[in-house]
């Protein structure tokens, strides 16, 4: 295998995944850019090259594109991926304490641990992690996002009323529009651009962004986020420290990024609060600037690039969105992903490991070459960022859909993020819960398809080992808030 | 009642729980396809259903919180003076929206910053003017012309 892979790499892969990974940097670190949206664009430019040319320059963006996200969240507190949504809790934490390059090379280092242990997973437990993933039901998927709802309210709130509040408004969010199984619009109010639902990428513009701004004002504090930048250290040996934590998070992330639809955001969100209980003496506590909190993330979510595609090359059902336009690619170039694809291209699935590891190596130069440039930023007064994020919060959230409704949706929701945020409710729950709605509502009735009243699908729980140990986390994960627990386990 | 209502928890409690039965209302409204469990409106009946229990849980809290509305009065101004701040930013914003429509997107956002920043504090001309002007260029080179993204 390792051989077969190395025999791949050649001066042209390598050119082609580092032009990917470049363009992968400069997209992702944009809020508003997404990978997806430049995948698609490249599967159109390289619609003419060959399969294998196509398949370098999508990988170099693909694993660099997951990792930049990391970057605005780090430097601005607006993450560039809802994936990132989980790193900017400890990552814009450093960066006020003046550690921002600190911070952005711990993200470097960790999402490339993440990406080769992902791809190691994929060229090893391809087969077997598809099995397992097969045989979640519906309601599996419905108690993995229940779990992450409760988890990310119970790692964001401190209060988990108010934080159970925010993740209901993010599912409400999420329900706006047409729904997945019969199309009826819901909550939409005759509004033709609400019917096809409030944007995930413009609502995160908006609560991240627009809302920073509306808090900034409201505070009046318009000095610089950071008084300095930091210094990047590349020392692995320090990095390396964290090695247990890397591997546990990556391994977390590549089977969540196998669950079709789940993705980074998800993984993220397990693997840190996997961290948050598991982790006994943090640099600093966890959502104050603990390096263990961006290790966990990073890791988990570009270890996703390597389990998203274990379903999309194993049968043809792709892991996340960006997945399913690399599989879009495949369809254009003749090729059918699949059990066959194994036996008939063995070679593609090897250039693909090869794009991946190559791609992963200039996340890591770009990450210490030119990221670190960019953590001046935070040297910037306010009295001039916050104008310029403004506007940037508009092209983001206008380039998604070319339409002035989605910088409208974006604003409205900003500053309801604000008034939020000002009553101390948390911000990221609702974020998350628009990303699991879509996962819950279809999952949901989907189960009750199978097993048509309540308490017969409550009691199929018990009879899945898999549903079991779902609802036991939830339980655990509700649990471990009320007080009396955490004084009896000293959580 | 007056003094209830000036507690926050209440108030905020009283939002959520009206917003909750609205939610509700409109859910069980939602045609249901013959089958109830597939029903679009069960999973909104389901969260409005614990939004519900938590506003209550806020109002009852908010009962429970002893009035101190003697302290807040002394910070209230200074407060409703940054609200107004922030009201002011997120009006002129729409209209920046609204504009941009208008007139596309490189003369509105000159505009725009000049003006933010100047309301946010930065007085020097010389700062103010050539980033007002530069931002938008800038914006329009690496966005429309480099990355080929569409600008309003």
């Amino acid at each position: 295998m390792i051989l077969n892979v190395l025999q791949q790499i050649t001066p042209t892969l390598i050119g082609l995944v580092f032009l990917g990974a470049v363009s992968g940097l400069l997209v992702g670190s944009i809020p508003g850019l997404s990978v997806t949206m430049a995948t698609a664009i490249l599967v159109t430019v390289t619609y003419s090259w060959s399969i294998e040319n196509a398949m370098a320059l999508i990988m170099g963006l693909y694993v660099a594109g997951v990792f930049s996200g990391a970057v605005s969240a780090i430097l601005i507190n607006i993450p560039g991926a809802p994936a990132a949504v989980i790193t900017k809790l400890d990552g814009f934490p450093m960066t006020e304490r003046g550690e921002a390059a600190e911070a952005l090379w711990i993200a470097t280092f960790q999402s490339f641990i993440g990406s080769l242990i992902g791809l190691f997973l994929l060229a090893i437990l391809a087969k077997p992690i598809t099995n397992i993933a097969l045989q979640f039901s519906p309601l599996d998927y419905f108690l993995i996002a229940v779990f992450g709802l409760t988890a990310v309210v119970s790692l964001t709130a401190e209060n988990y009323t108010k934080g159970f509040i925010s993740a209901i408004i993010g599912l409400f969010l999420s329900s706006i529009g047409r729904e997945a199984i019969m199309g009826t619009a819901r909550f939409s109010f005759g509004i033709t651009n609400l019917q096809a639902g409030i944007n995930l990428i413009a609502a995160l513009i908006g609560l991240f962004g627009f809302t920073e701004v509306l808090t900034q004002v409201y505070k009046g504090s318009y000095s610089a986020i950071a008084k300095k930048a930091g210094k990047v250290k590349p020392d692995f040996k320090s990095a390396l420290k964290y090695l247990s934590l890397s591997i546990r998070s990556s391994v977390i992330g590549t089977f969540i990024g196998a669950l079709p639809g789940c993705g980074g955001p998800v993984a993220a969100l397990i693997s840190y609060d996997s961290a948050k209980k598991t982790v006994k003496n943090p640099t600093r506590p966890f959502g104050k600037g603990a390096e263990e909190g961006i290790v966990a993330s990073e890791a988990a979510n570009n270890a996703c690039v390597g389990g998203a595609l274990i379903p999309m090359l194993t049968l043809g059902i792709p892991g996340d969105a960006v997945t399913a336009v690399i599989l879009a690619a495949f369809l254009v170039h003749g090729l059918n992903p699949g059990p066959l694809l194994f036996s008939e291209s063995p070679e593609l699935f090897h250039l693909i490991l090869a794009g991946g590891f190559i791609g992963s190596i200039s996340m890591l130069i770009l990450g210490i070459t030119i990221v670190p440039r960019l953590s001046k930023i935070v040297l910037i007064p306010k009295k001039i960022l916050l104008p310029v994020v403004s506007v940037l919060c508009v092209i983001g959230s206008y380039s998604i859909n070319n339409s002035l409704f989605d910088v409208l949706v974006m604003m409205v929701i900003g500053f309801i993020g604000f008034l939020l945020k000002n009553n101390n409710y948390p911000i990221a729950p609702i974020v998350l819960a628009l990303v699991l709605g879509d996962i819950m509502d279809p999952s949901f009735r989907r189960a009750f398809t199978y097993v048509p009243s309540l308490p017969k699908l409550f009691l199929s729980i018990f009879q899945k080992p898999i549903s079991f140990i779902l609802f036991v986390m939830i339980i655990v994960s509700i649990l471990s808030n009320f007080s009396f627990i955490k004084n009896k386990f000293k959580i | 009642m007056r003094k209830l209502f000036k507690n926050s928890l209440f108030l905020q409690g009283s939002i959520f729980f009206i917003f909750s039965l609205f939610i509700i209302k409109r859910a069980v409204k939602m045609r249901d396809f013959g089958k109830s469990y597939l029903s679009p409106g069960i999973f909104p009946v389901l969260f409005g259903g614990v939004l519900l229990i938590l506003s209550l849980n806020l109002i009852i809290k908010g009962f429970k919180t002893k009035d101190n509305s003697k302290e807040i009065n002394k910070l209230d101004i200074e407060k409703k003076l940054s609200f107004l701040n922030v009201t002011l930013v997120f009006i002129f914003s729409l209209s920046y929206l609204w504009v941009l429509n208008l007139f596309g997107f490189i003369l509105p956002s000159m505009i725009y910053l000049l003006i933010f920043m100047f309301f946010i504090g930065e007085k020097r001309i010389y700062f103010l003017i050539p980033i007002a002007i530069l931002t938008p260029l800038i914006c329009y080179l690496i966005f429309s012309i480099g990355l080929g993204v569409n600008l309003p």
